[in-house]
């Protein structure tokens, strides 16, 4: 017993004296101008073209720039390292690059140093993630010290999205190091640089002194922490450990409204939320009637969900995929009115006075809410008498499914591709790996539509795309995403984007 | 752990001595309760647990600032009347659990029983097996079976059933290398009994109280596992009510509407006290030394 | 002694040889890696660079060849070794259980002792059911009823995090709290069979206190089944250690756990089940040596 005691008590020194070493590597920025974020997860990689999540980009993004960015505040393409970009033709692109940038370890940042980003950028062994954005690129010529020509393969209207994306990394630096070592220690011409990252619980990074443009006024070190639950990041944002806590649960959302030292910023998300009934032969089911499909679409109730279910906050899709502010969105498609009595008769007239049962797969905690929003869904069929069984699947298990088209013939998904009408139309093209429809015009209309310059005539094609996948019906468009961030009164000019990024550009704190 | 197995009181007067016991009459009682809801649900509740309506949502219970006198305990965030799903959901609960114990306590005490029996390289084998599970992280093995195969109930049963096997092997072994010894056991292999027959008539009712205790506390733990597995995503299906599921939910809402978790875990500490009570009592009733003091 | 090691070894392979299994069954971690509109081809490659598209068998004489020297593979979703991410993060999940651990005896064991001494009384059964109360709760819920009352309400202690004593208070709270049932119910069963003994009769004839009785004749007996079912209890505070580094942010290996599942990302998997399964092995060997020490009736010839 005494021995065990004795053990026990040098355990429990042991403990206490690492807490006392952590506790000596005292901060030397005060708080008040320190950034502290909460996300849900650490970053995998801080390097920003590692992967596609926000979570890596959001501090990858402060430390590595990329070429342009889409302001929040005005939605239109500003410049970062680059200053300006034209067609030459429809397949060379011409970037002008930003003078007198460095890198934080001196290295410039100039037109060798973007012709190797580009290069990194397009080799898919390294930068797999961006595979569906750099497949079109060919080949990168240097014009002039601060001149690079991009060639792509064919005519490519996405491109400004795609300069987005392309962050510029330091030639010799990553050499010497390699692309894995990068990841964990970048270095770029960000207005911070990496000071420390302790997995799973912080990533610190401090001004960067030779910041070419105007970094966040006020705030000396920002530091990234991994807060997986919703619950939790809600409440330390509350005592003040957080200024900024990211990806709230909307039942959070209320409570931080009705404090004083407290904001709430809500943000359409590019997330499309849709339920798929899918027309595809070999998903047997009623669905194959086109009148089932017109049923379904009447039974749901979106305003319902969104009033209720996101206080209002989420905006409900009208009758298509394409958001309001999109490239092709056409007003004069109406959606599916909500009309019980009317989807009753049209599943009677299809042969099921009755109704039937069907399976619904669902994904449980991918997405905010979405066990609530299909235990919803579910509630509004049984109304018309179409009896689910939910399904509810892993996310792991559900992105299998649904790539290997499985999540027929009824199931519920919030997709986000890049914001561009073509990305977002193509998912639904014959040879897509989790389409769920076939139609030779459509395949027409999206092939034409990617290769279209012309931005009118492209608009054009994409409406027609979009009535047609209405008529067609091999969807019901329920709503975009909403997400909620919370942040201290403090935080000023805090504006996240569609697709979870926060941008520290124009951000300060008090 | 070792549990004397040499004076076995009958059913009937291990009843009496539980009954005697105080705080084992309110155990029993609540029990009695929590079957009577699980048995038949749809008389005790007042309304359909799947029942919605968006328009009241988060409702407080009847004592609180915003309520409905119809919803006693209050709605949840799809309308849902909380104590209708409470009591509906102590059936899915108690299904869901005591099948997992079931499951692990046949699957266990069988194998536990013929590695003690027999013993030689067999024994040895499956102790290693058993050793392997043990040192297996449960709740790992669990994500990774469920993503596998899918969390359809009867699934969720199996699985967490299998995560408990070892220990009842192990109660169960140990018991039998004990009893095997016995005059009674050798007396019945004297008269060419069986092998199977020897196990499962003569040795099995002699380590059959060491194992109804250990599944009462066994019952205690399933619960928490499935309530842990509804906290990952992985517990039983929605729109299924099950107490762990709606502690998960209404977790959400905590701030908003503190009953939607609140009351169904209410719902869960009862009923695991309860059975860790139960099982204590048990325990102390079964013991032939306590019972003369 | 060294037969107890070796048989450890067939248990650690079958181990990882079912974690493997179970993982490899469970999907292609390029759906999870590679956003879900990456072109095939992209798919392919990435599957071949990772050697994801060895047959099953190959890939696990792989990985068991290069675990025998330490070697656990590169992480698929960081692309780090998956020692060193694991080795990051054990710190700080050790730092949690110990203080969990130290909770759970600090509590269970004078509570078990008490209810022993004080058996069938009101004391008995009130520090039962007090016991009883930490298992009784889903421990994610107690983190977040916690974290409501101590940070919000409260603001005596922070939400999350890790670094000060004060961040540990409240995971180690949720972790050990469930723990110190089961440890004061083995301690009151044992202190009842202890207190009927021979010797500690003999020691209250010889006029010993009964505080000397209690705490030290009979309770260092009653120490040895708590010791073995601590060390058996390794996974259940393994199950605990996920959920709590969940709900209180804390930096260890059941985050990176439950994170690697879900993203199939095998070898971190491989490493932490191979990992776990060894201490709990380990563990459990000390345990019988501290037997040793404990009892010296007891010893291994």
């Amino acid at each position: 017993m005494r021995g065990s005691l004795r053990a026990f008590a040098i355990g429990f020194a042991a403990s206490l004296l690492a807490f006392a070493a952590v506790a000596a590597n005292a901060q030397s920025v005060p708080r008040n101008r320190t950034l502290v974020v909460a996300q849900n997860f650490d970053p995998q990689s801080l390097w920003p073209n590692g992967t596609t999540a926000s979570t890596n980009l959001n501090p990858g993004g402060a430390i590595v720039e990329p070429l342009f960015w889409v302001n929040p505040r005005t939605s239109q393409l500003e410049p970062l390292l680059a200053t300006a970009f034209k067609m030459d033709s429809p397949t060379a692109y011409r970037v002008e690059l930003r003078k007198g940038v460095s890198f934080s370890n001196g290295e410039p940042m100039n037109a060798d140093a973007l012709v190797h980003t580009l290069k990194v950028f397009v080799d898919g062994a390294v930068t797999p993630a961006y595979a569906l954005y750099s497949t079109p690129l060919d080949r990168f010529e240097k014009i002039d010290d601060h001149t690079v020509v991009i060639h792509t393969k064919n005519p490519y209207p996405a491109m400004a999205l795609v300069l987005t994306q392309i962050h510029v990394i330091p030639p010799a630096y990553w050499q010497q190091v390699g692309h894995a070592k990068f990841a964990q220690q970048p270095v770029g011409t960000g207005p911070f640089k990496l000071t420390e990252w302790v997995k799973d619980d912080r990533v610190v990074m401090d001004r960067n002194p030779n910041y070419w443009g105007t970094a966040p006024k006020g705030v000396e070190r920002v530091i990234w922490k991994p807060v997986p639950d919703d619950t939790a990041r809600a409440v330390g944002l509350e005592t003040g450990e957080y200024d900024i806590a990211a990806s709230l649960a909307v039942g959070a959302a209320p409570r931080i409204q009705g404090q004083p030292n407290l904001q709430l910023v809500s943000v359409d998300s590019y997330r499309v939320f849709n339920m798929i009934l899918s027309t595809l032969p070999k998903h047997q089911s009623p669905l194959l009637d086109k009148r089932v499909r017109y049923a379904i679409n009447h039974a749901i109730d979106s305003d319902a969900i969104v009033k209720n279910l996101f206080f209002g906050k989420a905006r409900v899709l009208q009758g298509q995929l394409l958001r309001k502010q999109q490239l092709g969105f056409d007003p004069d498609i109406k959606g599916y009115a909500f009309d019980p009595e009317k989807a009753k008769a049209l599943l009677r007239e299809a042969g099921f006075p009755n109704g039937f049962d069907i399976d619904f797969k669902i994904p449980s905690g991918r997405y905010a809410q979405d066990r609530e929003v299909c235990e919803a869904i579910a509630g509004m069929l049984a109304k018309v008498g179409i009896r689910t069984k939910i399904v509810a699947l892993e996310g792991g298990e559900f992105l299998r499914q649904l790539r290997v088209q499985e999540l027929g013939p009824l199931s519920f998904v919030g997709l986000a591709p890049p914001d561009d009408p073509h990305f977002q139309l193509s998912q639904y093209r014959s040879d897509w790996r989790y389409t769920f429809i076939q139609s030779a015009e459509l395949d027409r209309l999206i092939d034409e539509g990617v290769k279209e310059t012309d931005v009118a005539k492209r608009g054009a094609l994409y409406r027609q795309a979009s009535r047609l996948l209405h008529e067609e019906a091999p969807t019901v468009p329920l709503f975009l995403g909403v997400d909620f961030y919370g942040a201290s009164s403090r935080v000023k000019g805090l504006l996240p984007t569609g697709d979870q990024r926060i941008y520290l550009y124009g951000l300060s704190l008090e | 752990m070792t549990m004397a197995a040499d004076i076995r009181p009958g059913g009937g007067a291990l009843m009496r001595r539980l009954w005697r016991g105080g705080s084992s009459k309110a155990s029993l009682l609540f029990l009695g309760l929590i079957v009577l809801c699980a048995v038949a649900p749809s008389l005790l509740a007042p309304f359909d647990p799947y029942q919605q309506d968006l328009t009241k949502r988060l409702l407080g219970p009847v004592f609180s600032e915003r309520y409905d006198a119809a919803h006693l305990l209050g709605t949840d965030q799809l309308g849902r009347d909380v104590l209708s799903r409470i009591i509906h959901g102590a059936q899915i609960t108690l299904l869901v659990s005591a099948l997992a114990v079931a499951v692990s306590a046949i699957a266990g005490t069988v194998v536990g029983l013929f590695a003690g029996y027999r013993g030689g390289w067999i024994d040895l084998v499956i102790m290693r097996i058993i050793d392997m599970q043990l040192a297996f992280p449960v709740m790992l093995l669990v994500i990774a079976v469920v993503a596998v195969v899918g969390p359809s109930l009867v699934n969720l049963i199996l699985i967490m059933g299998l995560s408990g096997w070892p220990r009842f092997a192990r109660v169960a072994r140990g018991s039998v290398l004990s009893a095997k010894e016995m005059d009674y056991v050798d007396a019945a292999r004297a008269v060419g009994t069986g092998r199977w027959r020897i196990m499962f008539h003569h040795i099995l009712p002699n380590i059959m109280s060491a194992l109804i205790v250990y599944a009462s506390f066994e019952l205690a733990r399933m619960i928490l596992l499935e309530a842990s597995l509804s906290f990952l995503g992985l517990g039983v299906q929605p729109p299924i009510p099950t107490w762990g599921g709606m502690i998960n939910d209404g977790r959400q809402y905590i701030f908003q509407a503190w009953s939607v978790s609140f009351f169904p875990g209410l719902a869960i500490l009862a009923l695991i006290l309860t059975f860790n009570m139960l099982g204590d009592d048990l325990r102390d009733a079964l013991d032939p030394r306590l019972a003369n003091e | 002694m060294i037969r107890r090691l070796l048989a450890t070894v067939p248990v650690l392979i079958g181990i990882s040889f079912i974690s493997f299994a179970l993982i490899y069954l469970s999907g292609d971690p390029t759906d999870f890696l590679l956003p879900v509109n990456t072109p095939e081809e992209t798919r392919r490659a990435f599957r071949a660079a990772q050697g994801l598209d060895q047959p099953f068998l190959v890939q696990f004489l792989d990985f068991l060849a290069k675990a025998i020297t330490g070697d656990f593979g590169t992480s698929l979703r960081f692309q780090q070794s998956a020692g060193s991410l694991v080795w990051e993060r054990l710190g700080a999940t050790g730092e949690l259980a110990l203080a969990a651990m130290v909770i759970a005896l600090a509590i269970g064991i004078p509570g078990g002792t008490i209810a022993a001494y004080r058996y069938g009384s009101v004391t008995d059964r009130a520090v039962r059911a007090i016991s009883l109360l930490g298992q009784a709760v889903p421990n994610f819920y107690l983190g977040v009823v916690a974290v409501i009352v101590c940070a919000v309400w409260l603001r005596i202690l922070p939400s999350g995090g890790r670094g000060t004593v004060e961040q540990l208070i409240l995971p180690a709270f949720t972790l050990g709290f469930g723990l110190v049932a089961l440890i004061a119910r083995v301690t009151r069963s044992c202190m009842l069979d202890a207190l009927r003994q021979d010797y500690i009769r003999t020691a209250r004839a010889k006029g010993l206190g009964e505080n000397r009785v209690v705490w030290k004749h009979a309770l260092r007996n009653a120490f040895i089944p708590v010791l073995t079912i601590i060390g058996l209890q390794f996974g259940l505070l393994l199950n605990g250690v996920v959920v709590t580094e969940i709900v209180l942010s804390w930096p260890g290996i059941g985050r990176l756990a439950i994170q690697s599942i879900y993203a199939r990302d095998f070898p971190v998997v491989q490493t932490i089940v191979f990992l776990s399964a060894f201490t709990f092995v380990m563990l459990n060997l000390m345990v019988d040596l501290l037997y040793v020490v404990l009892d010296p009736r007891i010893s291994y010839k």
